[in-house]
């Protein structure tokens, strides 16, 4: 199995402080990556290491077998759309298309037109006047219509409408459908990673809590409901990720090593918003900052 | 790339064009004015004898000549203001180095084609302001070269800098010399 993006032991500091540390990841093709974390977590880093717009500070990161943004070649299977895309404010949409078709031996003119075509986009019109949503369109537009072979999208929707961020998923999914192209989208929101991606990555603390096929990580970990107790009680094949206590009863997040043969807890299948809020919360307790890497990452 | 380059800077461009296309008509007439006025009254000076009062009137009629000393001396330095300075910083302001530093093209390449084209525009702007204000210049500095040159005449500033590329005059604004 190809590995579009890999990464060992890869940090990025900015200054003192590390945006990202000890990142080791490997993700293979074919899938829509989402990476999700709070705020400051890390996802810009180590999407703007992957489109080579930063260099590591330590670690090593291939992307599609080599180092990001090695030559013109590597640029050219690599599409990125950056946070809050920026364009050319003063170049109407047509002269964007003309951008992209200069600059990527690989343009597919007739699929960026039909796209333009398709939004309703006035092709005459001053990219600086398009509003967010369209502006991310056209953005993607260019991504995709280079013919990447891995597309890296940086919160592509966290500066839209709820209809324009549909909007913005379905088209994505249906670039997807029709082009081979592995795919890696950050959001803060688990929603959005939950309606389009089949590969989930968490980071917190500027670290990988988790990393796995959405399908294996649900089936891997579930909802322990019991009488209330401490730490001691857990039961022992199972490994706690997050714990809520009530006066009466005590609610774990495990993954399961192992089926659960205590009978007094009752087992229940956790969503992907909470595992991904257990991770998260687990990644920002100063305890658990520097877990063994094999520890977390399943 | 060059398409790219060219594109977001010919607004300016051709502002500059217009520009040095509007000075160079001024000149040409204000230009063509000076060189009859030389023809006519200082170059038969010395049969009239009154060089004198004619080279006065000369230069009285020549009064663009100091302006334009100024301005070879700031054009260099408004095109690197206005065309060098923000010729990265302002792609990093606007964040589109992102954009562009994600098509299939270098950043090496990215900076090269800009610096040269914007390079190559500022070169030819300095160069063509020089061309046409040596041209204008003409007939003063053959005044100053002139043997009947009298102690009242001003040593011109804006002699000869005129050549492709050169960015500035060949010294600077001058004070009276005596000859």
């Amino acid at each position: 199995m190809t590995v579009v993006l890999e990464a060992t032991d890869l940090g990025k500091r900015y200054r003192r402080k590390w945006a990202l540390s000890d990142c080791t990841l490997s993700i293979p093709e074919g899938h829509v990556v989402g990476i999700v974390g709070p705020n400051g977590s890390g996802k810009s880093t180590l999407l703007n290491l992957a489109a080579g717009l930063l260099a590591p500070s330590s670690g090593r990161l291939e992307v599609l077998g080599g180092p990001p943004a090695r030559d013109a070649t590597a640029l050219g299977r690599v599409g990125f759309v950056a946070q809050d895309p920026p364009v050319f404010s003063s170049l109407s949409v047509r002269d964007h298309l003309r951008v992209g078709a200069h600059l990527n031996p690989g343009w597919d003119s007739a699929l960026a037109e039909l796209r333009i075509d398709d939004l309703g986009l006035d092709p005459q019109q001053r990219a600086g006047r398009l509003s967010g949503g369209q502006r991310a369109q056209l953005a993607l537009t260019l991504a995709i219509a280079k013919r990447p072979e891995l597309l890296l999208l940086d919160e592509p929707v966290a500066s839209l409408d709820p209809l324009a961020r549909r909007e913005f998923l379905q088209i994505l999914m249906e670039a997807v459908a029709e082009q081979q192209v592995s795919i890696v989208l950050s959001s803060h929101l688990v929603s959005d990673i939950e309606r389009v991606c089949d590969y989930l990555i968490v980071l917190a603390g500027s670290r990988v809590q988790l990393a796995g096929d959405v399908e294996d990580l649900l089936s891997s970990h579930h909802r322990l409901i019991g009488a209330q107790c401490d730490p001691d009680d857990y039961p022992a094949n199972q490994t706690v990720i997050d714990s809520g206590h009530t006066d009466r009863q005590s609610s774990l997040i495990v993954r399961s090593d192992g089926p659960v043969l205590d009978e007094s807890w009752t087992i229940e299948p956790v969503s992907l918003e909470d595992l991904v809020l257990a991770y998260m919360a687990r990644g920002e307790r100063p305890s658990s900052r520097r877990p063994a890497a094999g520890e977390v990452v399943v | 790339m060059i398409w790219l380059a060219w594109r977001q800077f010919r607004t300016q461009g051709l502002i500059v064009a217009g520009i040095l296309t509007v000075l160079g008509i001024a000149l040409a007439l204000d230009g063509s004015h000076l060189a009859h006025l030389y023809k006519t009254t200082v170059a038969t000076c010395a049969q009239h004898n009154d060089c004198s009062s004619v080279t006065q009137n000369f230069q009285a009629q020549a009064k663009w000549n100091h302006s334009l000393d100024a301005l070879m001396l700031v054009v260099p330095a408004l095109v690197g203001a206005f065309w060098g300075a923000p010729l990265v910083a302002r792609e990093l302001e606007t964040r589109t180095n992102q954009l562009a530093w994600t098509q299939s093209v270098t950043r090496s390449r990215w900076f090269l084609v800009k610096a040269a084209m914007v390079g190559a525009a500022g070169v030819i702007t300095a160069g063509l302001l020089s061309l046409m204000v040596t041209w204008w210049a003409a007939p003063y500095d053959r005044l100053i070269d002139a043997p009947y040159t009298t102690s009242d005449v001003t040593r011109a500033p804006v002699k000869s800098p005129g050549m492709i590329g050169r960015i500035w005059p060949e010294r600077p604004p001058s004070v009276a010399q005596p000859p």
